[in-house]
């Protein structure tokens, strides 16, 4: 009897301590969480998007690709131009990326180390298309609050490695997704930024930017927007459409 | 229950409104035009029997590509070919020719896939049917455990192509991240060889057979009738024999495949054939035409025993191993791994050698040869032995800044090498062989039936060891890529033969750094981008070696530099 008696008080313990802990949640916690969750509130996105990049003293150039989002797994088909064309990346989690080489009619796990590298010669690298919510990984700071926007410090979490050692992010409050983000490196260095703006929502508050604006300062103020041309929520796109298996297939 | 589920899934795809059957199509594809130059001249054989690639014009291969894909619901039909006409001939074999587009303008078209697919028929159940690729090896264009379609290797500078075939596939799968699939192949289809590889059947002291002695005392045989009774021996046909199209001739494989903490792992079984083929039966017959040397004219021969090579294609089963992952390497980024290893269970294959009557002073009566001298005709001598043998491909890539990119690989055994023999389980491949004595002592070893003292063999072994090594570099937000890749062979080469000094024969080797054992291919390339679809791009495919080493060999193709220009639409 006694024994039951100190088991249920153990069992009651995480639940007598677990209003300590969300008191415990910083207001740049909250809004990173927020942030989050607005981000993985739909069952699942599908877009559009034509991604013109501008090089200093040369024309634009133009890739167009399809995307699925479903929680924080991606999927990316590109349309355009023909040499990509065909080509699919799967993004199911930060440390887990495929892409299916249409040349080579084959799947392949791309490593970590290649997402530094730059995304189809865009101001985008893999791993800025690879991250989907932060809080895992960065640890929030709010530093100004404004009456539209939070505007948080993220410091890398120890065992994390996103290429980026902090990033400054504003949140807007009216539909918590970011207005602009400043990714530096270890030294402090701003080394790109990004703007997203004429947002837009469906299905009450799933909410994304018509327009993401991407700048890198390492190459001469290189930029790269992604321009959403189609947007559709709630699909039902299966868990089926987020494997290597959906590469090979359609 | 299974039968009312199904029935209701039918109903609901009849009663589906039009707008959810409607088809989506897809197109898409390329069109190519190469042009590649032979640098190096390349020749095998005797004065009686040359066969040379000349420098030149290697090919004008002019390529279109189409790629059709009809959605409709779950249901998908994918066409993909290749459509390519050469604009460079061989020389007419007629006037007739001068009337016949195919012979004037010779093409082809090329399958890579055409195929119908049903996506989740049942929870998590495809099913594709038609000709197709099933591609299951992680690694890098070396893939032991590709073994369900057969290898296409006619374009040197498409290493690792394969050819689609007709097959039927299921994948079904289950905890997300796992699947296990079936293939069925009802037809077998040989390798495409390359263009150049018609070169390898004037080797004809590259003997086959796994017995020492026996090969030994072949080569004086050859030595003696070729130098001493002047009838040198030639292929005149190699005849590719395929199995009968029967149920029993199917192939089929298996595969397991899923993630575990972050780690892609998959176990296969196939059950098949090889597809490069190896000889079962030569037949050889005499051929008396005196000839003699154009470039001297006291040089001749008396005619040539011309050899009917049949060829068949063994059995195997095959168990696959793939991993693919990353191997931490603290505060850098983690280093990508690819390992795929295939462990191959072959059918033995022996060969029969049959002759006409053959008069050439000594008479050879027609006949079974005596592998075994005193008993005429048996036992048949081996050429693949049923002893397991493993292939595998250990692969390693990491990427330095945005710049670079390196992929390191070890292969055990390339794609056209079988049969046992590496450091697990000794076996030879001869690459050239041949005697080392006089006419007098060569007819001394022809008699006692005992080639040891005079035959010479410059050996490989049968599954070599290659180190892959690449680099890619990319410029100008990736419009210009510089890739360098190399193949090293770091087997070796092994001469043997008989030294009368110790009385024994010795081996002596020659590593990759002599000489003697130096082999590989060197494949620097340039591509520039547009970003439009267009590339242009230019490079050369080096092949380094002794005539008798894996890359320097003349079936090869030699040394070759080349131009492309592409437009993907």
């Amino acid at each position: 009897m006694l024994r039951r008696r100190l088991l249920q008080s153990l069992l009651a313990l995480p639940l007598l301590l677990a209003p300590a802990a969300a008191r415990a949640e910083t207001p740049g916690e909250k809004a990173l969480r927020l942030h989050d969750e607005a981000n993985t509130r739909a069952k699942d996105q599908y877009f559009e998007y034509d991604v013109v990049t501008q090089e200093p003293g040369k024309a634009e150039t133009k890739i167009q690709m399809k995307v699925k989002v479903k929680k924080d797994k991606r999927f990316i088909e590109f349309t355009a131009p023909g040499d990509i064309k065909g080509m699919k990346v799967l993004v199911a989690s930060l440390t887990q990326m495929y892409v299916y080489l249409p040349a080579y009619h084959k799947v392949r796990r791309v490593a970590s180390h290649t997402r530094s590298q730059g995304f189809m010669g865009t101001a985008l690298s893999q791993d800025d298309m690879s991250i989907t919510t932060y809080s895992d990984v960065y640890a929030p700071k709010l530093v100004k609050e404004t009456k539209s926007e939070w505007v948080l410090e993220l410091t890398r979490r120890p065992g994390q490695s996103h290429p980026y050692p902090r990033i400054d992010l504003a949140i807007r409050k009216d539909n918590h997704h970011p207005q602009w983000f400043h990714l530096y490196n270890d030294k402090g260095l701003k080394l790109k930024s990004e703007t997203r703006s004429d947002y837009g929502c469906q299905a009450g508050n799933i909410c994304t930017a018509r327009v993401h604006k991407v700048t890198d300062h390492t190459r001469g103020g290189m930029w790269t927007e992604l321009r959403r041309t189609g947007w559709k929520v709630n699909t039902g796109a299966p868990d089926s459409d987020f494997t290597p298996r959906a590469l090979q297939t359609r | 229950m299974r039968k009312a589920h199904l029935h209701l899934l039918l109903a609901a795809a009849l009663l589906a409104p039009a707008s959810a059957r409607a088809v989506e199509f897809n197109f898409g594809g390329k069109i190519q035009s190469d042009v590649r130059f032979r640098v190096q001249e390349k020749s095998v054989g005797g004065y009686w029997n040359e066969l040379k690639l000349p420098v030149g014009v290697e090919r004008n291969q002019n390529l279109l590509r189409a790629k059709l894909n009809a959605i409709a619901g779950p249901f998908t039909g994918v066409a993909e070919i290749d459509f390519v006409w050469h604009g460079y001939l061989a020389a007419p074999e007629g006037i007739a020719s001068l009337s016949r587009y195919d012979q004037m303008s010779p093409y082809y078209l090329k399958v890579h896939g055409l195929y119908l697919e049903g996506k989740d028929l049942l929870p998590g159940l495809d099913l594709r049917i038609g000709q197709q690729l099933v591609l299951w090896g992680k690694g890098d264009q070396f893939n032991p455990t590709n073994t369900i379609n057969a290898n296409d290797i006619e374009d040197p500078l498409l290493f690792g192509e394969q050819q689609a075939n007709l097959m039927a596939r299921v994948d079904y799968t289950f905890r997300e991240s796992f699947s296990l699939s079936g293939v069925l192949v009802p037809l077998f289809k040989p390798a495409i060889l390359p263009r150049s590889g018609s070169l390898a059947l004037a080797a004809l002291d590259r003997l086959p057979f796994t017995s020492d002695p026996l090969r030994w005392r072949i080569h004086a045989e050859q030595g003696f009738v070729g130098g001493g009774m002047g009838y040198p021996t030639v292929v005149a046909n190699a005849i590719p024999v395929l199995p009968e199209q029967s149920l029993k001739n199917m192939q089929f494989a298996f595969r397991l495949a899923g993630t575990v903490k972050e780690q892609d792992l998959a176990l296969s079984y196939y059950n098949g054939r090889v597809d490069t083929p190896v000889p079962y039966l030569n037949y050889t017959r005499m051929r008396k035409e005196r000839i003699c040397n154009p470039a001297d004219s006291g040089q001749c021969v008396n005619g040539m025993l011309e050899t009917d090579t049949y060829l068949t294609y063994p059995r195997v089963q095959v168990l696959g191993f793939n991993a693919a992952g990353e191997i931490p390497l603290g505060k850098l980024p983690p280093l990508g791994y690819r390992f795929e290893l295939g462990v191959f269970f072959p059918q033995e294959a022996t060969i029969g050698l049959l002759n006409e009557r053959l008069d050439f002073g000594l008479v050879q009566e027609a006949g079974e040869y005596d592998y075994t001298p005193g008993t005429p005709g048996r036992p048949r001598p081996t050429t693949v032995r049923s002893t397991p043998f493993a292939k595998w491909t250990l692969g390693l890539d990491y990427t330095i800044g945005k710049h670079v990119y390196l992929n390191v690989q070890w292969v055990h055994g390339m794609v056209d090498e079988f049969g046992a023999g590496d450091f697990f389980s000794e076996g030879w491949a001869v690459r050239q062989g041949g005697v080392t004595t006089s006419t007098v002592q060569t007819l001394s070893c022809v008699g006692l039936k005992d080639g040891r003292k005079c035959a010479r063999e410059m050996l490989h072994p049968r599954l070599g060891d290659y180190l892959v090594l690449g680099v890619d570099l990319k410029f100008r937000e990736e419009r210009i890529l510089l890739r360098v890749f190399t193949i090293w062979d770091l087997s070796g080469y092994t001469e043997e033969r008989y030294d009368e000094a110790v009385g024994t024969r010795v081996r002596t080797h020659h590593s990759l750094f002599s000489s003697e054992g130096f082999s590989a291919v060197i494949f620097p390339e340039l591509v520039y981008n547009f970003k439009n679809g267009f590339e242009l791009g230019g490079g050369a495919l080096l092949e380094l070696g002794k005539d008798y080493t894996r890359f320097g060999d003349p079936a090869t193709g030699g040394s070759l530099i080349w131009t492309r220009a592409r437009y993907s639409f």
